[in-house]
């Protein structure tokens, strides 16, 4: 009679590989079964397969901004990360994408970027461009050539930086690699306008941003350009989308988290930055 | 009149190999069935398999052939059609719902069988029964998949290793 125990590694591996990436805490569990399955779920080789597999990243939560503190909100059963989990105040989370989130210092000086899997943190001097308190934005993302974004953790990263100030927007470019910011770019608009603190959208080589009054702002990451595009009216509307899944909207009334949220958070006029 | 040859002819008379099991049970296929046997195909591609002669498979019993065929079988049409992309929703259905109810077997035939799939390379066989293995253990801590899947009790330092690592990874227990 054939048994578990008999089988060979690599068909451990083939039903280790369809445990559902949606549940990290699977893996965890099944690591603690027994030795062998420690050792193939513990090996580079193995975890390679299982991302390559399963391609599409599981969403484990979203960053929630409550006064000045980035709560980690879990949307898995289990989570290694608590609510705290960036561990200190005086923060707000303005972006992530790639395994990074981006914050802000709330001093105007301050940016940081973590990566919460390794726990690395890199603190960056925010740029020397026009800004009033309230109205900018930025998007962080992994810059290396090809890459599939399955684990590029302590790889090379941009930071796309973004002020308003009465009639003007600039922007600039933070790259890992230089440790520098690049020259502004700039673009005039009506001087009633200015941005939205919105999570950027990263399409193809261009970043989109929010302004007020129904109209969106460009970065081309190609010639390091900023050009404006007027949207179609929203009705104030606003949807998140992490890769392919919408995790929840607002409107003035309030944030009203989508049944797939856990925990339903539901302080009023709040943002979210999903991971 | 003379007899059709044997092979892919137009006369609807599908090439048969013979497969013989390792308790020497003899069991008569459509080559294409047995194709999706990466192994089988081949050997079967060079002529093996026809007439009297027949596939040896001293590592695949009776009881495990018999079900490693009766999935061949239904696999082969949608498989000869390049994985079916013509496959009309019924149809794909159908396949699942054989596949739900052809894994819906005793955990030792399930083991017999993916052990099969693995020695043959029938990759979709192989893939089926590690999703439904994985199903099986899927939500269940360390002591209940070891249970579900018949290992024996941890010894004491395996448990006081087990105890540590739950303790390290108390997040995936909450």
């Amino acid at each position: 009679m054939a048994s578990a125990a008999a089988l060979v590694d690599d068909l451990v591996a083939e039903i280790l590989l369809h445990l559902p990436p949606h549940d990290p805490s699977g893996l965890v569990r099944a690591s603690l079964a027994c030795k062998s399955w420690r050792r193939l779920l513990t090996d580079p080789a193995f975890l390679r397969r299982y991302r390559e597999f399963h391609r599409e990243p599981p969403l484990l939560g979203f960053f929630h901004n409550v006064y000045a503190i980035p709560c980690f909100i879990p949307t898995t059963m289990a989570s290694p990360w608590s609510e705290r989990a960036f561990g200190s105040s005086g923060w707000r989370a303005l972006d992530c994408r790639h395994g990074r989130v981006l914050l802000d210092g709330m001093d105007e000086k301050n940016l940081l970027v973590w990566d919460p899997i390794t726990g690395d943190r890199q603190l960056l001097h925010a740029p020397d461009i026009r800004r009033s308190s309230v109205s900018f934005c930025a998007a962080v993302m992994c810059t290396a050539g090809g890459c599939d974004h399955l684990n590029c953790h302590s790889g090379p990263f941009m930071v796309v930086f973004l002020g308003s100030e009465v009639g003007i927007t600039q922007a600039c470019v933070y790259s890992s690699e230089g440790d520098a910011w690049s020259v502004p770019a700039s673009v005039h608009h009506d001087i009633r306008i200015g941005l939205f603190q919105y999570r950027g959208v990263l399409i193809g080589d261009d970043v989109f941003f929010n302004l007020s009054r129904n109209t969106i702002l460009k970065y081309d990451l190609g010639t390091d350009s900023l050009s404006m595009i007027d949207s179609p009216a929203v009705d104030d509307h606003y949807v998140l989308v992490c890769g392919k899944r919408i995790i929840g909207h607002r409107k003035h009334q309030g944030f009203q988290p989508l049944p797939m949220v856990k925990g339903g958070n539901t302080r009023g006029n709040c943002r979210m930055v999903t991971i | 009149m003379a007899a059709p040859e044997s092979g892919d002819g137009n006369n609807g008379a599908a090439r048969m190999v013979t497969l013989i099991s390792s308790d020497n049970t003899r069991f008569e296929v459509e080559a294409a069935a047995a194709s999706l046997s990466q192994t089988l195909q081949l050997t079967i591609l060079d002529g093996g398999g026809g007439g009297g002669d027949g596939i040896p498979l001293p590592n695949v019993d009776s009881a495990t052939l018999s079900k490693v065929l009766e999935y061949c079988i239904k696999h082969a049409p949608a498989a000869a059609n390049g994985g079916a992309p013509n496959a009309t929703a019924v149809d794909r259905a159908e396949l699942e719902r054989f596949d739900n109810e052809f894994v819906n077997i005793d955990q030792s035939v399930l083991y017999s069988l993916i052990m099969a799939a693995h020695n043959l390379e029938i990759e979709g066989l192989q893939s089926l029964v590690a999703k439904k293995v994985a199903d099986m253990i899927k939500g269940k801590s360390p002591m209940e998949i070891r249970r579900t899947l018949g290992f024996p009790d941890p010894t004491p330092e395996e448990q006081a290793e087990m105890n540590a690592h739950m303790l390290e990874y108390g997040w995936a227990y909450e």
